[in-house]
């Protein structure tokens, strides 16, 4: 399959979420997803949809397995609710080494920074407050591409770090 | 998931429990699937390549759309397009899956920080680009010296598994010969057995 050149894969581990479901949505078109969640059926629904807005092949695939996803990644973006997304850092932490990966974090609630279960991945925390993406990390390129990735949805993006030196 | 690199490294220069925990923090493991491209002709190559699972080509398309085998990398071989993986410069070159592979990548940076952090790596790498000059020249040799029929018996007998594995017409390219050159070779090759 021709993929829209390469280090373009994302993962989406909690698609069905809101926030998952919203971004993968957003960037359909320029990347190429690996939609996870456990209820597939929804998961199927939102592929289909993912089709339509995106009618390329291969733009899209699901697949049942966090780790698997996070494998085949260039990126993974953790969307799942607060409560599991340590569980989930554990199970992708062999897979995810030197890789950008976004935990969102959507409404109320306070999520584990899961930083320390992934060592070697480059960690960017995304708090999804109203119309503001509010972006935290260690690793420039990865804060900038997590930026990007969250102006395409149409969020106003603040970089926490920036921020605070304001 | 690094069993065939760490056996491949520990063939050559033996590593500690702490260069082995410092070197895995270095590399991508990444999935590529059949026909997946992991390297663009116009874009950088950012990544060494090392194929733990699968089967990789490297090949050039020239101005008539025709594809020229440059290198296929399977379990145990390491694959770049080494000048502009160094340089920064574009590359030239495709890298795509002919099968599902399971890869080990390691960018410049990080590449440059594993030999510092793990120096018997310079040793590693050091043996490493000497036999991958050896194999070039002999592939230079091959190229300009032998007919045909010369080059593919001498492909038959230094990479068997080669041909087991990999289409006829992409083994053809790899020779710079057509693929009914190779047909009519292989079938000369059977009868005279």
């Amino acid at each position: 399959m021709k993929t829209k050149g390469y280090n373009n894969t994302v993962a989406v581990i909690g698609a069905n979420s809101k926030a998952g479901t919203m971004i993968a949505k957003s960037i359909c078109k320029q990347y190429r997803l690996l939609l996870m969640d456990n209820d597939q059926l929804q998961t199927a629904t939102l592929f289909h949809e993912i089709q339509e807005i995106n009618q390329q092949l291969h733009t899209a695939e699901i697949l049942t397995c966090s780790k698997e996803a996070s494998w085949e990644a260039d990126v993974i973006i953790i969307t799942v609710p607060l409560a599991e997304q340590e569980y989930v850092a554990q199970k992708i932490a062999e897979v995810s080494t030197c890789k950008t990966v976004l935990q969102i974090k959507n409404g109320e609630g306070q999520n584990a920074p899961i930083q320390s279960l992934l060592p070697h991945s480059k960690v960017v925390s995304v708090s999804i407050v109203a119309a503001t993406a509010i972006i935290d990390g260690q690793d420039e390129a990865a804060i900038q591409l997590a930026s990007h990735l969250m102006a395409l949805t149409g969020l106003h993006v603040v970089v926490q770090s920036a921020a605070d030196e304001a | 998931m690094f069993d065939v690199l760490l056996a491949h490294i520990q063939e050559k220069v033996t590593l500690s429990a702490t260069d082995v925990a410092v070197l895995k923090s270095f590399f991508i493991p990444k999935k590529l699937r059949k026909r997946q491209y992991v390297l663009q002709e116009g874009d950088v190559c950012k990544y060494l390549l090392f194929v733990e699972k699968g089967l990789l080509r490297m090949y050039h398309v020239d101005e008539k759309g025709t594809e020229h085998m440059i290198q296929f990398a399977w379990e145990g071989w390491w694959m770049a397009d080494t000048y502009s993986f160094l340089s920064g410069d574009v590359s030239e070159y495709n890298i795509d899956a002919i099968e599902d592979a399971e890869l080990l990548m390691i960018t410049l940076d990080n590449f440059e920080a594993l030999l510092l952090q793990v120096p018997v790596m310079e040793r590693y790498f050091r043996i490493l680009f000497q036999n991958n000059i050896i194999s070039k020249e002999k592939r230079l040799v091959n190229t300009i010296s032998y007919s045909a029929e010369e080059k593919y018996t001498r492909l038959a007998a230094t990479n068997p598994q080669l041909l087991q594995r990999i289409p006829q017409n992409l083994i053809a390219s790899y020779l710079g010969i057509t693929p009914e050159t190779l047909s009519r070779i292989r079938k000369k090759l059977m009868k005279s057995k």
